[in-house]
């Protein structure tokens, strides 16, 4: 019995604590985030879940950061310094929805080959709002100081 | 005795059952879901890894195994994975991804999405480019990606053969 308990406390703890959020960054090799003038984002997918909120969270997150935004237009050639910026999200329901997953990236124009990412997950246990995924997976992408802090 | 011990024994065996399998359901749920594919493969149908095999859906000649999948262990700046190719090269089956050392911070199936992105690249820098990119997948685990290429993709990412 007593082994049991200990097992389901372990269980439950891992479950808990262990997975409850977790933050990733690729960047890729001899890529450099500082020649970023402008990024283009692809206007939000009216059939996914809270797509417009999420993605004006992200904009005014970058504007903050001084970038240049658009509306992507993928007929149009991009210059120097314009970057393609993706936002991946995944909503998972367990009674009722939340953001599971966010995943920003940033990629060059003309070959889409990334530049550097970012993956923001959170379990059912923490919900953080639209907001704090958004900002927390920033940080992250742009490797901000306090976001390292908070990871050690 | 005996049938007071299985009395005993019984509920405690279910609910041992039960919660073992309760409890690995919620981690699965918390820990093991992670479905971001990369923009690429997007609204592709993704390939089962279960179902798929040496013969298809692709007929995969070079480094293909009926029992382990992809052979050909290959590195590409910090993430090895393995790769098996059709007989043109043109499609690439690459699976098990993983991080050598400190090749990044992640720690979950994103590191497929990774590998894809430095394949791409690589292909890229050798005048191939990616076509078709199909996510393969065992239930809600991202195991890899099937890569169409409008050329040898295979020969270029040979050239990245490491000792397994």
């Amino acid at each position: 019995m007593t082994a049991l308990r200990i097992t389901l406390i372990a269980c439950i703890s891992l479950v808990a604590l262990g997975c409850t959020s977790n933050v990733s960054r690729f960047q890729m090799p001899d890529s450099d985030l500082g020649d970023i003038v402008a990024l283009h984002i692809d206007p939000p997918d009216s059939e996914e879940r809270n797509a417009e909120e999420l993605r004006s969270f992200v904009v005014a997150n970058l504007k903050r950061r001084g970038y240049q935004v658009q509306t992507r237009d993928s007929s149009a050639t991009l210059g120097d310094g314009e970057y393609i910026f993706d936002i991946a999200a995944d909503w998972h329901w367990d009674i009722t929805w939340y953001l599971l997953e966010l995943r920003v990236a940033i990629y060059e124009p003309g070959n889409n080959i990334l530049v550097a990412q970012a993956q923001s997950q959170q379990s059912s246990l923490v919900r953080k709002s639209i907001e704090e995924v958004v900002e927390r997976a920033m940080a992250t992408l742009f490797n901000d100081p306090e976001e390292k802090e908070e990871d050690k | 005795m005996t049938n007071n011990l299985l009395r005993k024994r019984t509920p405690l065996s279910a609910l041992w059952t039960h919660g073992t399998i309760g409890l690995t359901a919620l981690f699965l749920v918390a820990c093991g879901t992670v479905t971001a594919i990369v923009p690429d493969a997007e609204g592709v149908e993704h390939i089962s890894a279960i179902g798929m095999g040496c013969k298809k859906p692709y007929e995969l000649t070079q480094d293909c195994s009926g029992l382990s999948g992809a052979k050909r262990l290959v590195e590409i700046s910090g993430f090895q994975f393995k790769i098996a190719g059709s007989s043109d090269g043109s499609i690439v089956l690459m699976m098990g991804a993983k991080p050598t050392s400190d090749a990044w911070s992640g720690k979950s199936a994103e590191t497929a999405n990774v590998a894809y992105e430095l394949t791409k690249k690589l292909l890229a820098e050798n005048g191939v480019s990616v076509v078709k990119a199909e996510p393969v997948s065992s239930g809600a685990m991202l195991a890899g990606y099937v890569i169409t290429a409008d050329g040898d993709a295979y020969t270029v990412l040979s050239k990245m053969t490491v000792e397994d």
